[in-house]
This record gives structure tokens, C-alpha cells and sequence, in this order.
């Protein structure tokens, strides 16, 4: 059973991906540009095909907060994983809880299936009320599933259906609700074009972060992040 | 083949690296936009430098804008022994023609390009790399040299 539904939604999968490979050309999606995508765009004839997606996680914080962070990453990014668990807790009490910055997920599931699988099903607690606690699992289980930071283990079951399931129940989502929201591959579309649009935007990798108007690449340190937040406050 | 820009900075400890000292070895320089920037790419998840293995084969030293203090930081934060060289006011990244107009959504700003030189014995830029892309970036840079130490 599991088997089959893991089939139907890579069926799916692949269909969207077919029809994005047919929509962009020989753009195919940014997955396997080494080069920064804003050059291969730039240099490609159907550059002006731009996807925009809107995310649809919530924010962190109050919306009248001066200073947007927007973080592009991946669940299945050791890194990305690192942020959750260290920085963003310190983010939250220092800056977000204290209106000073509001914060935004954005999902740029680069690194495979699992990414892509794992994203999907966080639309699907979000459904619920439950992104946060969802988003919090996930990378509790990449710090403690995928292996040395460097080496991640990757697509190889960790966010399989059958796993996100489990995840799931764990937070105390309706399962019901839950299955039939990956079942259907409700947002499978959208988290594709989420990882085609964050390629469009020159992410390259994650994670990636917007401080306002400043651009980071990679994960920074506390310290770097307070000083390229103090420095647009 | 042209005469490779002289630099003078201070590395992670604090002590001066000029061009000369490396005179009479094999030279893998590269600039680099950031300290501390661990991430994933879709082929790989590191410090997107792989300086170890090319060290067997050349002295390799890296420089970014980040101050002395952030290098140390960097360097015991991730255990690196490599030489990374402090450029705060860009001045030898740009002799390196490596401080470049960027563009982000949009918008554009002047940062370090990701540029690696390899420098020979005598001093002189014998090859170099513009815009890196870091997934085969060692393996490309060992051949490279390896090729090149055989025909020096």
C-alpha cells in the first residue's frame, strides 16, 4: 500500500517536472546547472519565463516588524537543520519575539525527492494550523537522521510518505486530513515551482538568506547574522 | 603569462603572507565571498572548498574581505589549518580583478567574485578560474597542476 502511494506520487512528481522540462526548454528546472542560475537564465533564450510562486508558510512575527528575514532552504540540508535548531531560537528571542524582525521560510527543496516530499507534506500540516511544529520536526530529524553534516544521508527513506506519516503523528496532526492532503499531491506543484523559482532568484544552495536587502549565502553565525541585522535596523 | 599582483595580509593568527614567501613553490590562491559559509548544493554539502587534497600539491591560500578575527573564529569553529588572508579594504582583491559587481533580485552590489589563481614558482599567474563553480573545482585544480609542475 505504502509502496503504491509512494509510486503514485513520484508518478506525479515526474509529470509536473515533465511539464515544467517542456515549458522552460532546455532550461530544465535549474537542478543541474552547477552555474549560478541568473547567468544560465540570463544566457538562455527563454530567460523571460520567470516562475513566481508565492510561499505559502507563515510568517514568524509581527507583520509590522521593521526588517524581513527570508531563509530559502531545504528539509533535508543538514545546514538549514543547524539554523533551525541554534540560530533561529536565538533569533526568535532576541529579534522576532521582541518585534524587531519578521521571519519567512521559503522552501527551496534543490537536493532531491525527499526535499521535495518533505516540503509538501509541511503545506499539509500547515492545512492544520501546525507548520511550526511540523518545520520543527523535520529538522529535529535531519540533526539526528542524515549523518555527518558534510555527508548527508539523502532521499534514502528518511522522508519517505510512510516516515512523513509518522512525523506527523508524532506533532499531533489529524491523520485523516493529513494522508489525504499527501495522497492527492495538493501542493507537490507548488513546492516544484518553489525550487524552480528559488534557482531563478540565483539560489544556488542552501541555505540561503534575504536580511532585508542583503543577501547571505550559506549558514552564517550568530554573530555575523546580528551584525547584517543591527546594520539595517 | 603575466607576473601575479603582490599582496601583503594577515592571515587568521595575524601574521603577515606576502607574494615573495611564496616564491619557488606552487601557489593555488583563491578569493572567496565569505567566512562561514557551510550550505548544500544539490551535488554536495560542505564548506564548498576542498583545500586538503590540493595542499599535497601546492600551497593553497585563501582570501576574503572577512577581518582577522573572523577568520580565527572561522578557522577554530570548523577545525581548518588552511591560511586564510584578511583583504578588508578589497584592495588586493581587486588588484586580483576579483571585487566585481554583483546582482541579487534585482539588485547589484560589489563583492568578491569566487576567482582561484594558480601561481608558479617564478611569481607568475600560469592559470586561473573566473567565477567557480565549486562542485569539481579541486579535482579540476589538481589536474591543472599536476599537468603543469610536469612541464615547468
Amino acid at each position: 500500500m505504502q509502496d503504491n502511494e509512494q509510486k503514485t506520487l513520484g508518478r506525479i512528481i515526474t509529470l509536473v517536472v515533465f511539464i515544467l522540462i517542456i515549458a522552460f526548454g532546455s532550461y530544465v528546472i535549474g537542478f543541474d546547472q552547477g552555474k549560478s542560475s541568473v547567468k544560465s537564465t540570463s544566457n538562455n533564450k527563454n530567460s523571460s519565463q520567470t516562475v513566481t510562486v508565492k510561499s505559502l508558510t507563515p510568517i514568524l512575527g509581527s507583520p509590522s516588524a521593521k526588517l524581513l528575514i527570508k531563509e530559502y532552504a531545504d528539509y533535508q540540508c543538514p545546514y538549514c537543520s543547524e539554523f533551525n535548531q541554534t540560530i533561529l531560537p536565538q533569533l526568535e528571542s532576541d529579534y522576532i519575539n521582541t518585534n524587531k524582525i519578521k521571519f519567512q521560510f521559503i522552501n527551496a527543496p534543490l537536493l532531491g525527492d525527499e526535499s521535495v516530499y518533505s516540503a509538501a507534506a509541511a503545506y499539509c500540516a500547515n492545512d492544520q494550523g501546525k507548520y511550526w511544529q511540523y518545520h520543527n520536526e523535520l529538522y529535529l530529524i535531519t540533526s539526528q537522521k542524515n549523518g555527518d553534516e558534510s555527508h548527508p544521508v539523502l532521499n534514502k527513506g528518511i522522508f519517505s510518505q510512510a516516515n512523513l506519516e509518522s512525523y506527523a503523528s508524532t506533532v499531533g496532526l489529524n491523520m485523516n486530513l493529513f494522508d489525504q492532503c499527501l495522497n492527492s499531491s495538493k501542493y507537490v506543484s507548488t513546492v516544484v515551482n518553489e525550487a524552480t523559482a528559488a534557482t531563478q532568484a540565483g539560489v544556488n544552495g542552501t541555505p540561503y538568506f534575504i536580511i532585508g536587502n542583503q543577501p547571505y549565502e550559506g549558514l552564517p553565525s550568530y554573530s555575523i547574522l546580528q551584525s547584517l541585522i543591527q546594520a539595517q535596523l | 603569462m603575466k607576473l601575479a599582483p603582490n599582496f601583503n595580509l594577515q592571515d587568521q593568527t595575524g601574521k603577515l603572507h606576502k607574494l615573495d614567501d611564496y616564491k619557488g613553490k606552487w601557489l593555488v590562491l583563491y578569493f572567496y565571498p565569505k567566512d562561514d559559509t557551510p550550505g548544500c548544493t544539490k551535488e554536495a554539502c560542505n564548506f564548498r572548498d576542498a583545500r586538503a587534497d590540493i595542499e599535497k600539491l601546492a600551497a593553497v591560500v585563501g582570501v576574503s574581505k572577512d577581518s582577522v578575527a573572523s577568520h580565527k573564529k572561522f578557522s577554530e569553529k570548523y577545525h581548518l589549518n588552511f591560511t586564510l588572508l584578511s583583504d578588508p579594504d578589497h584592495s588586493v582583491i581587486e588588484a586580483y580583478d576579483s571585487w566585481k559587481p554583483k546582482k541579487f533580485m534585482g539588485k547589484e552590489y560589489l563583492g568578491t567574485s569566487r576567482n582561484t589563481f594558480i601561481i608558479n614558482p617564478d611569481g607568475k599567474i600560469v592559470k586561473e578560474y573566473l567565477g567557480v563553480d565549486p562542485k569539481n573545482h579541486a579535482d579540476e585544480i589538481i589536474k591543472d597542476l599536476t599537468d603543469l609542475r610536469s612541464t615547468f
